[in-house]
């Protein structure tokens, strides 16, 4: 396990730099106007000129600058905003913003697609599940650009079930109609995958076994068949996630959420091209490191499952 | 223990009679036991043979009331447990018997238990759920069985995953879990099948020991006609879903009365050799979804003639009272008497 | 990456019935592709969503045929107008008429969604190809740079990736968002073909081949490629569903189609904007967006469904 954690980390460690590398040479490389290109198409005084020339080392070779960039990021200098805020800064504000997201919007996921998959596999066949399968293709294609402002539109303007902006506390409350909208990325994929391996484990050996031992039914299918299901569903967050990243920057820019997403998107808005970077590359250092975590989750979920 | 309404203990610990088990698949009904009968009495080991699909596990699942529902339905018979009748009991009480009264043990123990728990958990869960015990003391409990069926290290064998096992002690822990809460009667359907000879002995010996302590009745089922000679009291013969023989075992192998359980016998080349499946019979077993009219065994059978071609099934013959043996063929006496 | 994806279930018990595999079918052995066209042929929604695809492209390729207003012809007098006579939808906010921008936007998405897809289809396929027929080094490379790639989620690569190569601030932005699009979309083709060709590559009519003497570039075009093609353009008719979504995804963020360029994106990040006064400007072109990557992902998923041999 530890030997496995530890190749792991290397190949993220690769994969990192690799991945940071591309990100900076599209940003920077080549420029015709390096200074032009990070701010945008706003106006910059000289002494802006000089400053940021000075701030990305502008007057060095491309690799030199990639490496004074890294080294900041090591050291935990992850740039500043064209607004002079440190980018460190920003993201320690919004940061707990789009955790609280993220969170409802995996228990709201969580416990709608084990709950209605394991249902759909009970009842197969039935109504219930023909039409969850449809709804769940339709919720598959349906591109969150449009399922986020049509909630917010329904659920939250004309209905007025929800708020359908959040200010800058961002309440749970305010937080609960968004993280529906995010959720609905990975309810669909989820539910179809616990259907599938429910339908599956049912009709494993071991389920004879547990009923044999004189177990509720409630029982076996919560505590034993639905155990062996989750494993197949926990690798897919993992594939979920550059989706759900994707689904949380429109998702906080529909809602005015003051979260991470919410940042980046008005830097690209503003042309901020510092911050976008910055913001960049710690959700990369994220995404890595969660795609990480849910494979050791895999590990613990699956005992038969052995890391080298 | 809680007590089952209408029990009598003098009444036989088990007695199966006239069952009647169907699959309705989309291919059709498949009729897998038609009307099968036996009885077990106390630290008696019963073992039932027959050719693969013949319906052996599915007789031993509806005894525990585990048949897959649908597509399997029992549509006839009963199923008497010292008198009660399993198959009026509602599903709560059904549930309470297995483990409890009634515990089985399957063929195949890596995927018979569950990957994802440890042993000392799918053994303690017996015991939490039936017992209402805490954790710590189910598997305290759960560590003393693994020593009764002879787990070395115990202690630490007890947070292993199955696959942490091999073949024969996940077979011993299949055995100890089916033990847990001192069931009356033990049906273990092919336990030993997957392991290789050395293993299967000591499997063998071991079910055959905790029997005599406790005195329970057995329902071994089987191919290996070496084990049945050794372990089993008496013998019940299955084909196409029906018992067409009852008998003691020496009487079963020194004079069979039906003709299927003779082509068996015949099948084996030397009665001691362990380990033998049965080699195939002339033709082929019936598909379930048309039985043969009459004597289902009629298209295979050397002794066949018009009588066995016309419905109904041959009854059960009475072959003899003592020692007791049934015989489902019309010419059982021509049989026996060559 | 490491291959977790294997995930091991228990053996299902064997419980087939003893009885006949089917109802005794006698006909003659027919390819796969016969087969999956005969299941296809009687899915309901193969056909919806074959006419729903077929609209959207006709609607791309002659979007007159359906309205004959100019979309850029927008008088602010006619802000939040209701539908009259042609102007089906009604008006926006800076009085333009919606049906017409609707109508006119599935041009755009689907040349961005095709171009970007075949760009994608291409690269895909030469990547997949080589990785697969010549491993090696060459595979090993390739494949730590797909994995590089992936380390970067798609839309935060496609964000900066777009805005770079839209430095241009005159330009529509169609050009970089095809670009864009294809060149982020396609590591899974390229993972599908290069599995593809592997099992192919074992596969005894290839090895017979190969002992033949013909030449590499011949065993890859006349029997790897064709065996494998049915399941590759499955898969990019879905990318093309995705990659629309995606073309409007960048437009909404404002990195993606831009100036006057008509886009589904655009429309509905201006009707957010304004879904409280008016919500049809939103509504409109969300449910065609929605609609149209429907259709070409249900279209995937049928064929798909009807291509696996291990559903059937
Ligand atoms: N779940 C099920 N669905 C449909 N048919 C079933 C099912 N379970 C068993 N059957 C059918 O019932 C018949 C009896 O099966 P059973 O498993 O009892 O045979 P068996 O005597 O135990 O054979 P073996 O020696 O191979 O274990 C078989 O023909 C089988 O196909
Ligand atoms: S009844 Fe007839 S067919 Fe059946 S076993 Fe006896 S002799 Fe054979
Ligand atoms: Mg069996």
């Amino acid at each position: 396990m530890f030997r496995y954690i530890v190749r792991r980390l290397l190949q993220m460690v690769l994969t990192f730099f690799g991945a940071t590398f591309m990100l900076f040479a599209l940003v920077f490389a080549n420029q015709k106007d390096p200074i032009q290109a990070l701010v945008g198409e706003r106006p910059v005084s000289e002494s802006q000129r000089i400053a940021l020339t000075e701030r990305y080392h502008l007057d060095e070779g491309f690799f030199m600058q990639y490496w004074y960039y890294m080294k900041g990021l090591f050291t935990g200098d992850f740039g500043t905003s064209m607004t002079g805020r440190k980018n460190w800064e920003m993201m320690a504000d919004a940061w707990p913003v789009t955790l609280r997201l993220a969170l409802i919007a995996i228990v709201i996921a969580a416990t709608f697609s084990v709950t209605m998959g394991v249902y759909s596999a009970l009842k197969r066949g039935g109504v219930f599940d023909n039409v969850s399968l449809f709804i769940t293709l339709v919720l598959l294609a349906m591109p969150i650009v449009v399922i986020a402002p049509l909630f917010q539109l329904i659920f939250g303007i004309e209905l007025g079930w929800f708020p359908p902006t959040a200010t800058r506390d961002a309440t749970v409350w305010q937080l609960l109609l968004p993280a529906i909208v995010l959720a609905c990325i990975v309810i669909a994929p989820e539910m179809r995958v616990t259907r599938t391996a429910v339908v599956e484990n049912l009709r494993a050996d071991y389920v004879r076994t547990a009923r044999a031992k004189g177990l509720t039914r409630t029982r076996v299918i919560w505590v034993h068949v639905l155990r062996n299901s989750l494993i197949p569903v926990v690798t897919l967050i993992g594939v979920d996630l550059g989706g759900l990243m994707a689904g949380a920057i429109v998702t906080e820019h529909v809602f005015n959420i003051p979260g991470v997403g919410f940042n980046l998107a008005r830097a690209i808005k503003t042309e901020d091209g510092p911050l976008v970077v910055g913001f960049v590359s710690i959700l990369v250092i994220l995404f890595l490191f969660i795609n990480l975590l849910v494979d050791l989750l895999y590990a613990a979920l699956d005992p038969r499952i052995r890391y080298e | 223990m809680d007590v089952l309404p209408g029990i009598d203990p003098r009444a036989p610990l088990l007695e199966v009679s006239d069952l009647h088990v169907e699959f309705r698949t989309q291919y059709g009904v498949a009729k897998a036991i038609n009307g099968a009968n036996f009885w077990l009495s106390a630290g008696e080991t019963l073992a039932i043979l027959g050719e693969s699909g013949c319906g052996k596990s599915v007789t031993a699942q509806a005894i525990m009331g585990i048949l897959d529902t649908p597509p399997g339905y029992v549509t006839q018979g009963q199923i008497k447990y010292r008198g009660v009748d399993l198959l009026k009991l509602s599903e709560n009480e059904r549930r309470k018997v297995r483990a409890n009264r009634i515990a089985m043990i399957f063929q195949d123990a890596l995927s018979a238990l569950n990957p994802v728990y440890t042993v000392g958990f799918q053994l303690g869960e017996v015991f939490r759920k039936h017992r209402g015990m805490s954790r710590s003391a189910a598997k305290q409990r759960a560590i003393e069985l693994l020593d009764q069926v002879k787990i070395p290290a115990a202690r630490t064998r007890v947070d292993d995953y199955p696959h942490q096992f091999s073949g024969g002690m996940r077979q011993r822990v299949m055995i100890a879990m089916a033990l847990a809460l001192d069931p009356e009667v033990l049906i273990a359907d092919e336990p030993t099948t997957a392991l290789d000879v050395t293993v299967q002995a000591q499997i063998m010996g071991l079910l055959a020991d905790l029997q005599r302590e406790r005195n329970m009745g057995l329902i071994l089922i089987t191919h290996d006609m070496g084990v049945v000679a050794d372990v089993a009291d008496r013998i019940s013969v299955m084909y196409a879903g029906r018992v067409v023989e009852e008998a003691p075992v020496y009487d079963i192998y020194s004079r069979p009365a039906h003709p299927y359980t003779r082509a068996l016998l015949e099948s084996i080349p030397r009665l001691d050799m362990k380990g033998q499946q049965l080699s195939v019979i002339r033709g082929l077993p019936p598909v379930l979804t048309d039985v043969p009219k009459g004597c289902a065994f009629n298209p295979r059978c050397a002794y066949a003639r018009d009588a066995c071609r016309q419905d109904p099934a041959p009854p059960v013959y009475q072959v003899s009272q003592q020692p007791h043996r049934t015989a489902r063929c019309h010419f059982f006496r021509e049989v026996i008497g060559e | 990456m490491s291959d977790l994806n294997t995930v091991t279930t228990a053996e299902a018990p064997g419980g087939q019935p003893n009885v006949p595999r089917s109802p005794v079918k006698k006909d003659k052995p027919r390819s796969l592709a016969g087969d999956a066209w005969a299941d296809l042929r009687k899915r309901k929604i193969f056909w919806v969503s074959v006419v729903m695809v077929a609209i959207v492209l006709v609607m791309a390729a002659w979007p007159t045929l359906f309205t004959t207003a100019d979309p850029g012809a927008c008088a602010l007098s006619n802000q939040y107008k209701g539908p009259t006579g042609a102007a089906l939808f009604g008006f926006d906010y800076q009085g333009c008429d919606i049906y017409a921008k609707v109508i006119h936007g599935a041009r755009n998405s689907i040349v961005v969604g095709v171009l970007s897809t075949a760009l994608a289809g291409v690269i895909g396929l030469f990547f997949g190809l080589a990785a697969g027929y010549f491993g090696g080094w060459l595979d090993a490379f390739l494949s730590r740079f797909v994995d590089i790639m992936l380390g970067v989620p798609f839309l935060l690569a496609g964000i900066v990736l777009s805005n770079r190569l839209s430095s241009d601030p005159k330009s529509d932005g169609i050009f970089a968002v095809t670009l864009t699009l294809g060149l982020l979309s396609w590591t899974s083709g390229a993972r599908v073909m290069r599995s593809a060709v592997i099992s192919a590559k074992n596969q005894d009519y290839v090895a017979a081949a190969r002992m033949l003497g013909s030449k590499p570039s011949r065993l890859i075009f006349r029997h790897i490629v064709p065996n494998s093609i049915a399941s590759y353009v499955v898969l990019l008719t879905l990318l093309l569903g995705i990659n629309i979504a995606s073309e409007a995804t960048l437009s909404f963020l404002g990195v993606g189609l831009k100036n006057n360029a008509i886009s589904w994106g655009i429309m509905i990040s201006e009707g957010t904007q304004f879904a409280r006064t008016e919500p049809w400007p939103l509504v409109w072109p969300a449910l065609f967006l929605g609609v149209t990557v429907l259709a070409f992902i249900m279209l995937g998923d049928a064929v798909r469904d009807a291509f696996d041999p291990k559903l059937r």
